[in-house]
């Protein structure tokens, strides 16, 4: 470029920012809150359009699931000469019939007190993907990580495998950094906030208790495009990030999943650490089309949006994350 | 200029397109882009607000990856173009706060966010004179000189970012060049650069 006035406005170009690698620790932190919540654009066109993407992406997981489910399904008849025992074998069940049992079993537990703001949600995982603690950049992939979570939202402890804990203050939406405060250990964004431990725990616990109800309540909360992908994406999303879900809420998401058209069971489903457990999955059929048509690659093996312990019912992960341990403990550090 | 392809680089449009299926991926367009975009956010506004401005620019692209058109191997324009138009909600929000004097109480929670513009940052650091003629001109002819000018886009790459044929950039910076011109009323360039230093 040789005009001179533009190079004269390059000539007053403002110095570079200083380096400081925390800035983009937290950009970052604030990007990966939105990998995982999907649900929480904040303005409605982009909420619109990120539905519109997350659907896209949902659904294309799912279909993967369930073309895998029809393989394993195969491969458990093959298997069944060999002799497994058949109570086992939940093949013969829909998927209202297993969400059924699901919503029997889990809504006999007994239902623990809402936690008390400064106790905190310990949860053990192991995670495809997390921001390593003390906001650096780093992606931990297979690494077990220990995370305490106050329940109030405001303060997050984590660490990885038996390491040091850190300490991480979560900025709501809109709040800032104290100026002049030097501190690195905070995160912010709404994506992340709106997975905060009272936060979701109050919409879960809000919820209505009939299936139909809480249907609609998501549908409208989430602006669902009338096809259940968001919703069903807006479940998945209560089951990876909430783990005091009250277990009459919890039941009523399993009968309201059964209740979503295209939801399917994928036998033999495994969860991020590799075990396996009856997995859900949502089919559509743009996403068959699109498969069938080169439009998207064929999807990968095993992968279901939730996967249940086999026995318990309980949620124990999806591809991409394992919940190993959680509990409600009185300070950072204790686990239960 | 033809576009050959050196070996082991994977475009940013095949990353993007992985990403719609795998949201994971989109994690190598923000370690490639972010130290450029929010070197420029904070040219533009100050290192504070860049920051919010640099993380809302990959959060938007995030929400958007769906609709990225895959024949543009290089996300940068569209990264450009993102943080283009939330620079412009910034000047905006911050003109609001000006009129309505609506100051928060706590003063952690907008302070920060410092009352910059562009021709503030500028006139602090350089020359008066430029800084008022850059004040003075029309946002959208702002923003196309400085992603020349600030950011070293092409005509092309800024007339993608900014979603304008090429034609109407080339019109657009003649007659953002003349302004500058009549502004600057016959001072010296080389002059007006000693002056800054």
């Amino acid at each position: 470029m040789t005009d001179k006035e533009i190079v004269l406005v390059r000539a007053v170009r403002p110095a570079d920012p200083p380096h400081d690698p925390a800035v983009k620790a937290r950009a970052w932190a604030r990007l990966h809150a939105e990998f995982t919540a999907p649900d929480t654009a904040p303005s409605p066109g982009a909420r619109r359009t990120f539905h519109r993407s997350f659907g896209r992406r949902v659904a294309w997981r799912l279909v993967a699931a369930g073309v895998v489910a029809a393989g394993v399904a195969a491969a458990v008849v093959a298997t069944q000469v060999g002799g497994p025992a058949p109570e086992q074998r939940p093949a013969a069940r829909t998927v209202a019939q297993t969400l059924e049992l699901a919503a029997e079993r889990i809504e006999q537990q007994a239902a623990p007190t809402r936690p008390g703001p400064h106790q905190w949600i310990y949860t053990e995982a192991k995670s495809a993907n997390e921001v390593a603690p003390g906001n650096r950049i780093a992606m931990l992939h297979n690494v077990k990580l220990r995370t305490w979570w106050r329940f109030d939202g405001r303060l997050m402890a984590s660490s990885i495998g038996n390491g040091k804990l850190d300490m991480t203050r979560v900025l709501q939406p809109g709040e800032r950094q104290r100026p002049g405060h030097v501190d690195d250990g905070y995160i912010g964004g709404p994506a992340l906030w709106d997975s905060a431990p009272r936060k979701l725990y109050d919409y879960v616990a809000g919820l209505p208790s009939d299936p139909d109800a809480l249907l609609a309540r998501v549908r409208h909360d989430y602006h669902d495009s009338g096809k259940d992908v968001t919703t069903f994406g807006k479940i998945a999303e209560i089951f990876r990030d909430d783990r005091v879900i009250p277990p009459k809420k919890q039941a009523t998401l399993y009968r309201a999943l059964a209740k979503i058209r295209g939801v399917r069971i994928v036998h033999n489903a495994r969860d991020y650490a590799g075990r396996r457990g009856i997995g859900l999955a949502l089919d559509t059929a743009e996403e068959k089309t699109a498969v069938r048509k080169g439009l998207r690659p064929t999807p990968k093996p095993d992968v279901a949006e939730l996967v249940l312990d086999p026995r318990t019912y309980a949620y124990i992960g999806d591809g991409t994350q394992a919940i190993l341990s959680t509990a409600v403990v009185d300070k950072p550090g204790l686990r239960g | 200029m033809a576009i050959t392809k050196p070996p082991g680089v994977v475009y940013d449009s095949v990353v993007i397109d992985a990403s719609v299926t795998d949201p994971e991926r989109f994690a190598e367009i923000f370690h490639r882009h972010w130290d450029e975009i929010y070197r420029y956010a904070a040219r533009r506004l100050g290192p504070e607000a860049a920051e919010d401005v640099g993380a809302e620019t990959f959060t938007v692209a995030f929400r958007n990856r769906g609709r990225y058109d895959t024949g543009r191997t290089d996300a940068r324009p569209w990264l450009y173009g993102i943080a283009t138009n939330l620079i412009r909600q910034h000047h905006r929000a911050e003109r609001r706060r000006h009129e309505s004097h609506a100051r928060t109480d706590a003063d952690w929670v907008s302070a920060s966010f410092a009352e910059v513009s562009d021709a503030r940052v500028t006139a602090e650091l350089l020359g008066p004179r430029i800084a008022s003629a850059l004040a003075g001109l029309p946002a959208a002819d702002r923003d196309l000189l400085l992603l020349i000018a600030w950011a070293d886009l092409t005509y092309e790459e800024a007339a993608e970012a900014l979603q304008v044929p090429l034609g109407t950039v080339r019109s657009r910076l003649h007659r953002v060049r003349k302004k500058i011109r009549r502004a600057l009323g016959g001072v010296d360039p080389a002059r007006l650069q000693e002056e800054n230093r």
